[in-house]
């Protein structure tokens, strides 16, 4: 097997087969979160969207519709700065989850945040992602409905141009609606593109300034409540 | 740039496997990836070097294999393979489908080589692929 004048080795490969999802670790620890959390009652809402598209406003409103109502927490996901914790400390428990740099949330900061406001017992758990349509798509935070915003300033294309995002979300909200007079954006072909991709989206349009859509949009997170975690499916 | 993440998660479970592994040297990494993975696969394979260099002291060949996405359709069960992202049944037009691969990055293998001289541990530093640190 060796060549006796230069010594070089004989080198033999041996395969390991393997055929595995590389995230199936990460995938099953967040649906073990997720049916932990489904057990104490509280919905999780993975929130995504562009940087600026207005997910902080939209939960001020909702904190103003819902306080003493639901028991709920926001963790905020931010490259830098608690800026929207700030904003969002009057009406919820806060955790800001600074990533430093970093794209999206993983589920190890998910449960860093939860425990940063003791782990209580919440009625509706929101996860505002980091400012991205990209990166947050690949990543199961435990949610069990993951929504995305797309603010009219955007443009009505990026449901085609993000496909992963859509697909995998199960509402878009169209945020910034007041604005609507005022710039090309077609809520009509932003809806239909993103159905092409997720025929099962939900669809919301509205305003944090005028609040129009608002209360739709938490009929529906109450309505999910029942149906994801009051009464959890048995498949 | 989720692509380093999703690398370190890989070499993670490779790095597991090198550990089971113990009498060969980690030479290479196949992975398959499709139209809905989420990757970038130039940006997927720097990342990858570069955090193998890290772990393990030497580069690792990585064999990554572009597969296309297939859908299932609800409506008639039909199978349509695509190479883009188009959630459309080639064969009644719905768009009612379920991704059934295409849409995750599958380790599909990986190789160790071992050194099948007679004297291997006398010149195991004289192999091509590097050892682990």
């Amino acid at each position: 097997m060796v060549d006796s004048e230069n010594k070089k080795p004989v080198l033999e490969r041996k395969r390991v087969t393997v055929r595995r999802d590389i995230q199936l670790e990460s995938k099953l620890n967040a649906q073990r979160e997720r049916e932990r959390l489904t057990k104490r009652g509280t919905l999780v809402v993975n929130l995504v969207s562009s940087p600026g598209a207005g997910k902080t406003s939209l939960l001020e409103k909702i904190g103003q519709r819902w306080l003493g109502s639901y028991r709920m927490a926001v963790l905020v996901g931010d490259v830098e700065t608690d800026r929207d914790a700030r904003r969002l400390e009057p009406y919820f428990p806060v955790a800001q989850l600074t990533t430093g740099g970093a794209c999206h949330l993983e589920l190890p900061l998910v449960r860093r945040g939860l425990e940063a406001i003791g782990d209580p017992d919440l009625d509706f758990l929101v996860i505002e992602n980091i400012g991205n349509l990209v990166c947050p798509a690949s990543h199961d935070l435990a949610e069990h409905v993951r929504v995305t915003m797309l603010s009219v300033t955007e443009g009505d294309d990026k449901p085609a141009k993000y496909p992963k995002m859509f697909r995998t979300s199960h509402a878009l909200i169209i945020s910034k609606s007041d604005l609507l007079p005022y710039v090309p954006f077609d809520p009509e072909l932003a809806i239909q593109d993103a159905r092409t991709i997720q025929p099962k989206l939900m669809a919301f349009t509205l305003s944090a300034v005028d609040g129009s859509g608002i209360d739709a949009f938490c009929l529906w997170l109450e309505q999910q409540r029942r149906e994801h975690v009051l009464v959890p499916k048995t498949t | 740039m989720h692509e380093r993440s999703l690398a370190s998660s890989l070499l993670q479970q490779v790095s597991q496997l090198a550990h089971d592994f113990r009498d060969g040297h980690l030479a290479s990494v196949e992975v398959e990836v499709g139209p809905l993975s989420g990757i970038e696969p130039t940006l997927f394979e720097v990342a990858f070097h570069d955090l193998a260099v890290e772990r393990f002291g030497h580069d690792v060949e990585l064999i990554m294999r572009e597969v296309p996405m297939v859908l299932l359709c609800e409506t008639c069960r039909q199978q349509t393979r695509c190479d883009t992202v188009d959630f459309q049944c080639d064969k009644c037009g719905g768009n009612s489908v379920r991704v059934a691969s295409g849409d995750a990055v599958i380790l599909v293998s990986v190789d160790f080589a071992t050194d099948a001289s007679p004297d291997a541990n006398s010149h195991e530093t004289a192999m091509t692929v590097p050892t682990r640190r």
